[in-house]
């Protein structure tokens, strides 16, 4: 029996988010931006695409294509409430929901069609449920794999929905250019252009020798994608594997080559990779510590404990031994710390005094943060640190370890 | 423009099967209809949950967050006509 597999790509996510928000704002070009003044365009509208306004433009560029785009200062609480909302939309047809990013996700809807009716029914119920319980629209792409359904939902912006039939496969990827397909991108494309190969339909007739022997391992997988097949599951977020690494980095409101401006940065870091490592009962052994210039050069350094820990102050004390020895050739434009080598917590009391009493103040503080809010107890030499509103990072999940309050 | 406040406020709100629905607000000695919740949205902050309302009076949108541990409202921010 062929699958029933559902992708859901939501439109002009956040932009729409702020249309919903503010009604005098619809239909009008508007551009998502963050809080600091170096921000970029995080989501522009359909109305403001349309004057060719893109994700990852300044907005000085935006502005002089669109001269009339107002700028939404983007909140990423709003952003993040209405996915949860909508992920409980999705869980009215399907436990099997994977979320691809914060406004995709694909569900697997094979066993709900005796309840529900078939892919493109189950599709037009949850577009009605979100237009109607939260004002917003999205696509729809229907097809019996994760691949197509996803070029299905592509195929028709905004409000879309699209089902690619099972027996119609061949035919949708003849001519349909290779780059449509997620995961071919320019780099590849132009490699797989130089071998004569331009549409699907070359690609999934192209020799799988002749792919491997170029590309490697993928070379046969990209003649399988070639052909509209790929049998990856639907993931649900329950079954994902365990974390590899937990990271927060941060880009500066400024530049600076100050190193002890750039230690407050890395406690705070740390602290928030800590907090997020004792929430989900993880402990790690290697500390990674990521900085970019301003002219976007970008590094990293790692270092390994002697056992492993989840500790804040654990996690900047090696943080900053990896910075102090570091001769900054310019001023730095974003810092970044991670931890990985991850095991799971096994809460195990330790033997020595200093180490119980560390962890006594650790669990206090950590008691108080859940109570009143994070950073409610911290270091002094945080209490000068703004908060800002960031900018979300694409690993969000509406559950788990990836889930980050702001 | 958006206004960026964290003003205690108080509010006149219907609470009915589960929703609440903010009415009307005194802000700053006035007081202001709600004409449409436009958006709302949910946070939390310890252990507060912290509900959010978009809400439209005259021209403008306010944002109006109540806390449900600390039975209190206040007024986030007011983005201003910016037609005007």
């Amino acid at each position: 029996m062929a699958r029933v597999i559902l992708h859901i790509d939501m439109n002009a996510f956040f932009a729409s988010v702020e249309q919903v928000s503010d009604p005098r704002l619809k239909g009008r070009p508007i551009a998502v931006i963050g809080s600091d003044h170096r921000t970029v365009i995080t989501t522009a509208s359909y109305e403001a695409r349309a004057f060719g306004v893109k994700t990852g433009m300044t907005v000085p560029e935006a502005r002089k294509l669109c001269p009339r785009l107002i700028f939404v200062v983007g909140d990423n609480r709003k952003y993040t409430s209405a996915c949860a909302r909508i992920m409980e939309v999705f869980s009215r047809y399907t436990p099997l929901v994977e979320v691809f990013s914060i406004d995709e996700a694909f569900l697997d809807v094979t066993g709900s069609t005796l309840l529900f009716g078939g892919g493109a029914d189950i599709g037009r119920r949850i577009k009605a449920d979100i237009r109607r319980e939260i004002g917003l629209t999205c696509s729809v792409g229907v097809a019996p794999n994760k691949l197509l359904a996803k070029l299905a939902s592509d195929m028709q912006k905004p409000d879309g929905l699209t089902v690619i039939e099972p027996g119609r496969v061949a035919e949708v990827m003849e001519a349909l250019p290779a780059s449509d397909l997620c995961g071919i991108g320019p780099g590849l494309t132009l490699a797989l252009s130089g071998m004569g190969i331009k549409t699907c339909g070359q690609l999934g007739r192209a020799s799988a020798s002749g792919l491997r022997s170029r590309f490697g391992i993928i070379g046969e997988r990209l003649k399988l994608m070639g052909m509209g097949a790929d049998d990856s599951p639907v993931v649900p977020q329950e079954e994902e594997g365990q974390a590899r690494s937990v990271g927060h980095s941060t880009t500066l409101s400024r530049d600076t080559g100050d190193k002890d401006d750039l230690s407050v940065f890395l406690l705070q870091l740390s602290e928030m990779v800590g907090r997020r490592m004792r929430r989900n009962h993880y402990l790690g052994d290697t500390v990674t510590l990521t900085v970019r210039y301003s002219d976007f050069r970008t590094f990293s350094q790692s270092m390994r404990f002697r056992k492993p820990v989840n500790d804040g102050l654990d996690i900047y004390l090696l943080a900053k031994r990896l910075m102090d020895p570091i001769r900054l050739s310019m001023k730095v434009r974003l810092i970044g710390v991670s931890v990985s080598g991850l095991v799971s917590d096994p809460m195990q009391v330790s033997l020595f005094e200093d180490e119980r009493k560390r962890a006594s103040v650790t669990a206090a503080m950590d008691a108080i943060n859940d109570r009143f809010g994070e950073f409610t107890v911290t270091w002094g030499s945080l209490l000068l640190r703004q908060r800002r509103k960031g900018v979300i990072a694409p690993a969000w999940r509406p559950e788990g370890s990836r889930r980050i309050e702001y | 423009m958006v206004l960026e406040l964290n003003e205690n406020i108080t509010v006149g709100a219907v609470f009915s099967h589960g929703e609440v629905r903010p009415a009307w607000f005194l802000w700053r000695g006035r007081k202001y209809a709600v004409g449409e919740v436009t958006y709302t949205w949910e946070s939390r902050e310890g252990e507060a949950r912290l509900r959010h309302f978009s809400v439209s009076s005259g021209a403008n949108i306010y944002t109006l967050t109540y806390n449900g541990l600390a039975c209190s409202w206040d007024m986030k921010g007011v983005e201003q006509d910016w037609r005007g």
